[in-house]
């Protein structure tokens, strides 16, 4: 018989899950993590060792995966090097009512270990967004609720960046800052200076560590991140949450489970435990808690809960205020400027830096900065770098003197792409396709979600805005680029299970416990209620410890 | 900067691959053709090292043979191109030793090193004529498809597959990459005020 009766249950391994799995265990509970996908084993199944000539393609991708993996190739995911960390494609299909990219990671540390790791607070600028303009509903928290927790999480995840001062980006509590490169900290000092200290090239503020810290080595400046890092040095379930989860002896981790609903019990109006399908097997099990995180990624969490207690609520657990699987979010990007630097032939760049230049959002924050026509802002992510010179010119392109020349670099270039918010539109929403079916015979996820007019005019903006900055610093050749933005692709899903202030506009409380079901907390992008522009998982990560310690103190009152 | 290369040049800014970007835009699902099997044999092999050479030629650093591209090159042709590119990079590289005697009475791999390199240039005028039209072409074919992939698709001048597989083949071989560049697989430290002079080579990440 095996015991399958714990004090939590964890739902999902990635930054969320992690965290949970973390926070329970070492307040004493009894946790076990569920994880859908295969289990990955820190440094042993990297890929950081492999030098790119000991690929066949060179790190590209073949005509057969291109026609087996249609959605991985449309955002450059594609590719031999890291291809076993994104998700198979067809043995998850979903459906399009519009066109969704979807970037998933099944597997122990999920998205952790693919991330981008720009890592910022929301302001009460986001917090209190929705408030004043009157889309979607107020957030139930406000930036003082959070602000300790984003410390703490800081401290232990391993931020590093500059304490900048700004209100729009409260300074996080960081290790040292990565270093500006010569050209950038001039023309740093220059827009600073040009917009009355308004406008800012700040270091991004990355989860890479640049110390040593809690048995992690820091950062070499490889810039392979999406490798899998043989140092520890980013942030991922693997480096930093799971060892003191599993130093806790309180944790037992299990790859290969899909959870397909939460069983609810109707008399205590609680969760009383799971329902997996072992991906391997295809058998069923049950396992019991007194409380359940889950933090499957944004739609896959909204997925179980849709799944769920149907016999009381046709649209799920959390659905009685209409709202479950709607008001989907993502960041809209892809768009910026870039241009050419004169001069600083005599200077260079040693090693590859993991993160860039950061412009937090200078629109729409006061009277001032206000737009006519759209609401809500951007920030952008770039840097000055200097590349081999491209070997481009109309008189030499081939032969030894070509050659001789390429294998130097060219100019100093400088690039911006924006990331811009999407308003909760309650039209923009996932729901179940039951005539389509996943390898399991489980029903998929249909997405149903479009940017709209307020995206659009600030895409404008984002080009514009950045074009102006650069050309007053006295960038050249500034050229503004559109590459295009398809719902998705920013792989930061949020909102389809959102906070609210009462049981009748959302699916969770400032807490992240579903109304309908105390005892159940979402705590990863499903729970936001606002986008804000700035990266999302140190948010997650926040609320995530927040909400652990709220549950366990819950739990010892015997509230749960 | 063109338009393209500021494109690029942001992917990279921003962490995307461009190796090989523009090479595996396309649309098709086509299963590799049998008339490449004909690249792989050491003859053909031989002679493709011979054109990448012509092209990235030894110097006081390493050459695209001794890199290893004409080895690279089928291989890159047989799993990444779609047949329509295969066919065209197949003819053009069949046609390569009539056209060389044709203009110069020998056989490509008879030419001088100087009569290789002229050829060379010939090549890369035409291919990036054809270039030109041929994306022409394609926008406006895809100009009302948003968002869906292109169903027409043009294959591209032999040349110009040629080049680039030259290129990303030399630059991402260990020869490419630690002798005629500079490689520091682990840096260990950022330095962006490191002194530079006219001359040393750039480093190969």
């Amino acid at each position: 018989m095996i015991d399958n009766t714990y004090d939590a249950i964890v739902i999902g391994s990635g930054v969320s899950g992690g965290w949970a799995a973390k926070e329970l265990t070492e307040k004493g509970l009894k946790t076990i993590m569920l994880e859908r996908g295969r289990n990955i084993e820190h440094i042993k199944d990297y890929h950081a060792n492999k030098n790119i000539w000991e690929y066949p393609h060179r790190g590209g991708y073949t005509t057969q995966m291109e026609a087996d993996y249609p959605i991985l190739r449309r955002d450059n995911k594609l590719n031999e090097r890291n291809f076993d960390f994104w998700a198979d494609e067809k043995d998850n299909p979903y459906t399009e009512i519009k066109r969704f990219d979807w970037f998933r990671g099944y597997q122990v540390g999920g998205r952790s270990l693919l991330w981008g790791r720009q890592s910022y607070r929301l302001s009460n600028l986001d917090f209190e967004a929705n408030l004043k303009d009157g889309y979607g509903v107020d957030w139930p928290i406000r930036y003082s609720d959070m602000a300790p927790w984003y410390s703490y999480v800081e401290r232990w995840a391993g931020i590093s960046g500059n304490r900048d001062g700004l209100a729009v980006l409260p300074d996080s509590d960081c290790m040292p800052a990565m270093d500006f490169n010569l050209v950038e900290r001039d023309l740093a000092n220059r827009l600073k200076k040009e917009y009355d200290g308004k406008r800012h090239f700040i270091m991004g503020r990355t989860a890479n560590i640049t110390k040593p810290h809690a048995g992690r080595i820091n950062c070499q400046y490889q810039n392979q991140c999406s490798l899998g890092c043989n140092f520890g040095a980013y942030f991922s379930t693997q480096s930093s949450t799971l060892p003191p989860a599993m130093a806790t002896g309180k944790l037992t981790l299990r790859p290969f489970s899909i959870v397909t609903k939460i069983i609810y019990d109707r008399d205590s109006r609680k969760a009383k435990g799971v329902e997996i399908v072992d991906s391997e097997t295809k058998k069923t099990y049950e396992f019991f808690a007194k409380v359940i995180f889950i933090c499957a990624s944004a739609f896959n969490s909204t997925w179980i809960l849709m799944n769920s207690a149907t016999d009381i609520w046709e649209g799920g657990l959390g659905s009685s205020s209409g709202e479950l699987g709607h008001n989907a979010m993502d960041h809209h990007f892809r768009c910026g400027a870039s241009g050419r630097i004169e001069g600083y032939h005599d200077k260079y760049i040693f090693g590859r830096r993991p993160t860039g230049l950061y412009v937090p959002r200078f629109v729409n924050v006061d009277g001032d900065t206000k737009r006519r026509n759209y609401i809500r802002g951007f920030g952008y992510q770039g840097a000055a770098t200097r590349k081999r010179w491209s070997g481009e010119v109309a008189e030499m392109s081939v032969g030894a003197e070509w050659k001789d020349a390429m294998l130097e670099p060219g100019d100093w270039n400088i690039g911006f792409t924006a990331f811009g918010e999407i308003l909760p539109y309650h039209h923009n929403r996932i729901f179940l396709d039951k005539d389509k079916r996943d390898r399991w015979g489980l029903p998929v996820l249909a997405m149903d979600m479009e940017i709209k007019d307020n995206e659009k005019e600030m895409r404008v903006d984002m080009q514009e805005e950045m074009k102006e900055m650069l050309q007053i610093i006295g960038v050249k050749d500034v050229l503004t680029f559109d590459l295009g933005y398809s719902f998705g692709m920013g792989i930061h899903e949020m909102g389809t299970a959102r906070m609210g202030t009462s049981a009748k506009n959302s699916v969770l409380n400032r807490y992240n416990q579903v109304w309908d079901a105390k005892n159940v907390f979402v705590t990863d992008g499903a729970a936001m209620t606002s986008a804000g522009c700035v990266n999302p998982s140190l948010t997650y990560m926040a609320m995530t410890a927040r909400a652990a310690d709220f549950a366990v103190s819950e739990l010892r009152k015997r509230n749960l | 900067m063109t338009r393209k290369e500021a494109i690029q040049h942001v992917a990279l800014l921003i962490g995307c691959s461009v190796i090989g970007a523009n090479l595996f835009i396309s649309g098709c699902k086509r299963k590799p053709s049998k008339e490449v099997a004909s690249l792989f044999e050491r003859d053909n092999i031989d002679f493709l090292g011979a054109l990448a050479e012509a092209i990235l030629p030894k110097t006081s650093t390493p050459g695209a043979e001794e890199a290893g591209v004409g080895e690279f090159i089928p291989v890159m042709i047989r799993d990444c191109y779609h047949q329509i590119d295969q066919k065209a990079f197949v003819e053009g590289f069949e046609g390569v030793d009539g056209r060389a005697i044709r203009e110069f009475g020998k056989r490509f791999r008879r030419l001088s090193k100087e009569e290789q390199l002229q050829l060379m240039n010939t090549y890369d005028k035409e291919a990036k004529a054809f270039q030109i039209d041929r994306e022409s072409i394609q926008s406006r074919i895809g100009a009302n498809r948003e968002g869906k992939e292109p169903i027409e698709y043009l294959p591209n001048h032999f040349f110009h597959m040629l080049k680039q597989l030259t290129l990303i083949g030399f630059f991402t071989s260990e020869k490419g990459m630690t002798q005629a560049l500079r490689y520091v697989k682990i840096p260990g430290k950022y330095d962006g005020n490191y002194p530079y002079k006219k001359g040393d080579r750039a480093f190969a990440l």
